[in-house]
């Protein structure tokens, strides 16, 4: 339900993306308190925000795939990609951990890369509805992003601690480099977007 | 406290002493944080051997496997990035307890809203306790004395953050605006 509020923009004012301060600066030109460029709308969010989701989701696939960590046992290797490594912790009974690794791995990417599809698709075709639950999904998804890092962390850490000549020694695997690069895709695409275009497209100005 | 009539997201809110509050939290953690950095964070225990992991070395086994690029991204985001987070804030926030600013503070501040969302502390310390969760049927896995200063960093840290009054610090380090329209 757009409303009618009066907004910085129809005000001929502008709020500094860095410093908060709401002045009267013309559109590109300096904040007079801190000196940042002050743009009304991050700078073309839109493009930014589609090549960055859609080449997260397309290196999701491999992400998945490839083992992101070999643990060799005896000689014996067994590769690990990131959904086997949730399942080890529910195997092992460690339901609250598992349950938290879960939504880190799985549903924090795979959610974040849903959500900017839906805010993206959302703002282009001028969704009228459900603003304020759009605003509510971007803040998740900037909330709690970067959770999903846990896996990376976890195999440097593993790789570090079980090395090769021991009893057992735990490689990383191409998974790493591919869910790491999701994991910032991420990161980037959710920074890129500008969550005033929400706004701005269900009152038909885009 | 004032947020946005429209979405609802906090715009302003005003804290007491938030300036040396932050500076000493932030202090804390600082301190703190080099601890981390000299410690072992995990150590493996298996037969009569010992293994142990510093935060650094973690990060660059991987350099071993070729994988640089993950390599560069855990340091950063592990160590790099915290620190320059904790370091630029000092440099703003102390000078300014005593009322003075030094060079580049604008600068400085800009930096320490840019690195803060890729400093991810708590999220190393959830690897952490997986590890040591994950390993438990292989070897008995201990947290080290930088693990539990990981969780000192990420409690002040976090504390820091909140006390933090972005608008009071921008006033002070700003160039004075003369047509003032948010406070
Ligand atoms: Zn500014």
């Amino acid at each position: 339900m757009p409303s009618a509020h009066l907004t910085a923009r129809a005000s001929g004012l502008v709020r500094c993306p860095t410093c908060a301060l709401v002045s009267g600066t013309r559109d590109g030109l300096l904040c007079p308190r801190c000196s940042s460029s002050v743009q009304r709308r991050k700078p073309d969010s839109l493009q930014r925000t589609w090549a960055l989701t859609l080449s997260a989701g397309i290196l999701y696939i491999p992400a998945n795939i490839y083992p992101i960590m070999t643990v060799i046992k005896m000689g014996y290797g067994e590769p690990k990609t990131i959904i086997a490594g949730v399942m080890a912790l529910i195997e092992a009974n460690m339901w609250p951990l598992a349950l938290i690794v879960f939504i880190a791995s799985v549903i924090v990417p795979l959610g974040k890369i849903i959500i900017l599809l839906y805010l993206l698709i959302s703002v282009q075709i001028g969704l009228k509805t459900h603003l304020k639950e759009r605003m509510i999904l971007y803040r998740l998804m900037e909330t709690f992003g970067h959770w999903s890092m846990v896996d990376i962390f976890l195999v440097t850490m593993l790789a570090t601690l079980v090395k090769t000549g021991s009893w057992a020694s735990i490689e990383p695997g191409m998974g790493v480099t591919f869910f790491g690069t999701v994991v910032i895709l991420t990161l980037l695409a959710a920074q890129a977007f500008d969550p005033r275009l929400v706004w701005d497209s269900a009152h038909g100005h885009l | 406290m004032l947020s946005c009539r429209r979405c609802g997201a906090v715009l302003l809110q005003n804290r007491p002493d938030s300036i040396p509050r932050t500076a000493a939290l932030t202090l804390g953690a600082f301190i703190l944080f080099a601890v981390v950095n000299g410690f072992p964070l995990l150590i493996l225990k298996i037969g009569g051997r010992e293994t142990s992991l510093t935060l650094i070395e973690g990060a660059l086994e991987l350099g071993n496997h070729g994988m640089w690029e993950v390599v560069i991204v855990v340091l950063l985001t592990s160590l790099v990035f915290p620190a320059l987070h904790f370091l630029v804030l000092l440099y703003v926030l102390l000078p300014l307890t005593l009322g003075r600013v030094l060079p580049g503070a604008i600068m400085g501040f800009k930096m320490a809203d840019m690195v803060a969302p890729w400093g991810m502390i708590g999220v190393y310390l959830l690897g952490v306790l997986v590890a040591v969760v994950k390993l438990a049927d292989l070897a008995t896995v201990v947290p080290g004395v930088a693990a539990y200063a990981l969780g000192g960093v990420l409690v002040l840290g976090t504390a820091a953050g909140r006390a933090l009054n972005h608008e009071m610090v921008w006033n002070r380090i700003g160039k004075s605006v003369s047509c003032h329209l948010l406070t």
